[in-house]
């Protein structure tokens, strides 16, 4: 008797392990998904919205990769987060999402929010995050770039 | 088993590549076979890469095929050390473990994760042919093993010790081979593993620029990835591991609880004790060294092979103890 429940609790076990396993390389298949759980895992940490918003991005869906990002800045904001995590979570959220506004053609929002980020991670770490200096770079460049008709 | 673990991760085999495989295909394309150390360093691992690429192009089911063959591979050798220190049955469940436990997804699933997979088999390979006396296996295995990834400099040859203490009789012979052994990687480790520029480079981005900071902050982040060792949901890409100072407090509370349990452990339940000193061996350098981010699921790889073999030896002391219900059973090896 003893050892039928001890079979029987090895046997849900390892199906338990096994149907777990089996879920996670389904969620592994597809980076929107892998990001899509990371989020849902940790909801309140910044990088998984970064992530998740780039998916939404190269998938063409710009309005729900500019609310990722706006999360993710949000979040990278608050308080308790390593200072490391703020400078990053601000800078790499907002560099991409002012590219999407770009992309869509709202060249203004664009503007504000490069103008911001760079603000705000120098002012949090005293240097200029890459990808903001890169993005910033570029936008500049684009708006010196002579018009063609 | 090996096959219904094969089936498991039939889903990944259609992935692409995702997240930070990008970096490790950037440098397979541009074909960056070897870099200017061979120890340590990841250069066996990126050779793999190569071989990948150079057999069947870049097609990340190529990539996948090759992490999925080394956890299987991993998952014999955990029951060829199983079967040899705690036996075949407890061998068995071991492997059972390792192959099909959730906590490996990530190790399995993630081709960026391969220098963890290959790091595990090249340790392995050399604790299992310690073992067996096949000494010259061993040596060569700890260096493929630095090769792999880093850290395998730091942890293999302590873990093969660990292994010989908890379950044979060394020869003095074998004592001074893996002493030699154990110098000369010690002293190419010294020359190479910038010991100094990796401490004083390292962001400590967790830290906040303090190593007190990072340790602590890592040291709850090791037992909250722990915990998912009995969890049916939570696995992820990336955790949250928000400071949280009552957190701290307790993972620092288990952890010098854990390093107390070991000696009254050893002599009580050989296989417990083996298995929390390798786990010991495995994630103390993560503490010790700052990194630029916290711990990761498959960085818990090599620690799931005891972890495994612990929980395999423990079923059997268990399956003894419900046929014979009156008899608290020998915990000699488990």
């Amino acid at each position: 008797m003893g050892r039928a429940i001890g079979v029987t609790v090895a046997v849900v076990v390892g199906l338990l392990w096994g149907l777990t396993t089996t879920a996670r390389a389904r969620v592994w298949a597809s980076p929107r998904t892998l990001w899509i759980e990371a989020v849902r895992v940790a909801p309140e940490k910044p990088r998984p919205w970064i992530n998740l918003g780039r998916e939404y991005a190269l998938d063409g869906d710009d309005l729900l990769a500019i609310w990722a990002y706006q999360e993710a800045r949000r979040l990278a904001r608050l308080p308790g987060r390593s200072r490391h995590e703020q400078v990053y979570g601000i800078g790499y959220a907002g560099a991409n999402l002012a590219l999407v506004h770009w992309d869509r053609g709202e060249h203004d929002q664009a503007l504000t929010v490069i103008a911001e980020t760079a603000r705000e991670t120098r002012a949090l770490s005293g240097v200029t995050v890459t990808a903001v200096d890169t993005v910033e770079k570029w936008i500049s460049a684009q708006l010196d770039a002579p018009v063609s008709f | 088993m090996l096959a219904v673990t094969a089936g498991l991760y039939a889903p990944v085999w259609s992935g692409p590549f995702v997240y930070e495989d990008a970096l490790w295909m950037a440098w397979v394309d541009q074909g960056v076979a070897i870099t200017h150390r061979i120890v340590p360093s990841r250069t066996l691992t990126n050779w793999t890469y190569q071989a990948t690429a150079a057999l069947a192009g870049m097609e990340p089911w190529a990539f996948h095929a090759g992490n999925l063959a080394l956890h299987l591979g991993n998952g014999v050798l955990v029951y060829a050390i199983g079967a040899a220190v705690l036996g075949s049955v407890a061998g068995l469940i071991g492997a059972g473990m390792f192959l099909i436990h959730p906590l490996n997804s990530q190790a399995v699933s993630y081709i960026a994760a391969r220098p963890d997979l290959l790091m595990t088999a090249c340790v392995l390979l050399a604790v299992w042919a310690s073992l067996a006396g096949r000494w010259w296996l061993a040596g060569p295995a700890l260096v493929a093993a630095a090769m792999s990834k880093e850290i395998g400099l730091i942890v293999g040859l302590p873990l093969v010790v660990a292994t010989l203490v908890a379950w044979r009789t060394v020869p003095e012979r074998a004592w001074v081979t893996l002493i030699c052994v154990g110098m000369v990687a010690c002293g190419i480790g010294v020359w190479y593993a910038q010991a100094g520029t990796w401490w004083t480079s390292s962001s400590m981005g967790p830290g906040d620029g303090q190593w007190t900071t990072f340790a602590s902050r890592q040291m709850t982040a090791i037992w909250t990835l722990l915990g998912l060792l009995v969890a049916r949901d939570g696995f992820s890409i990336d955790h949250d591991l928000t400071p949280w100072d009552r957190a701290h407090v307790l993972s620092f509370l288990a952890t010098w609880f854990t390093v107390a349990v070991v000696p009254i452990l050893w002599p009580v339940s050989r296989a417990l004790a083996w298995a929390l000193v390798w786990v010991g061996i495995v994630l103390a350098p993560r503490v010790v060294m700052p990194s630029a981010d916290l711990i990761s699921e498959h960085h818990l790889y090599l620690a799931m092979t005891a972890i495994s073999l612990s929980v395999g030896a423990s079923a059997v002391v268990v399956w003894h103890w419900l046929g014979h219900p009156w008899e608290w059973p020998l915990l000699e090896k488990a």
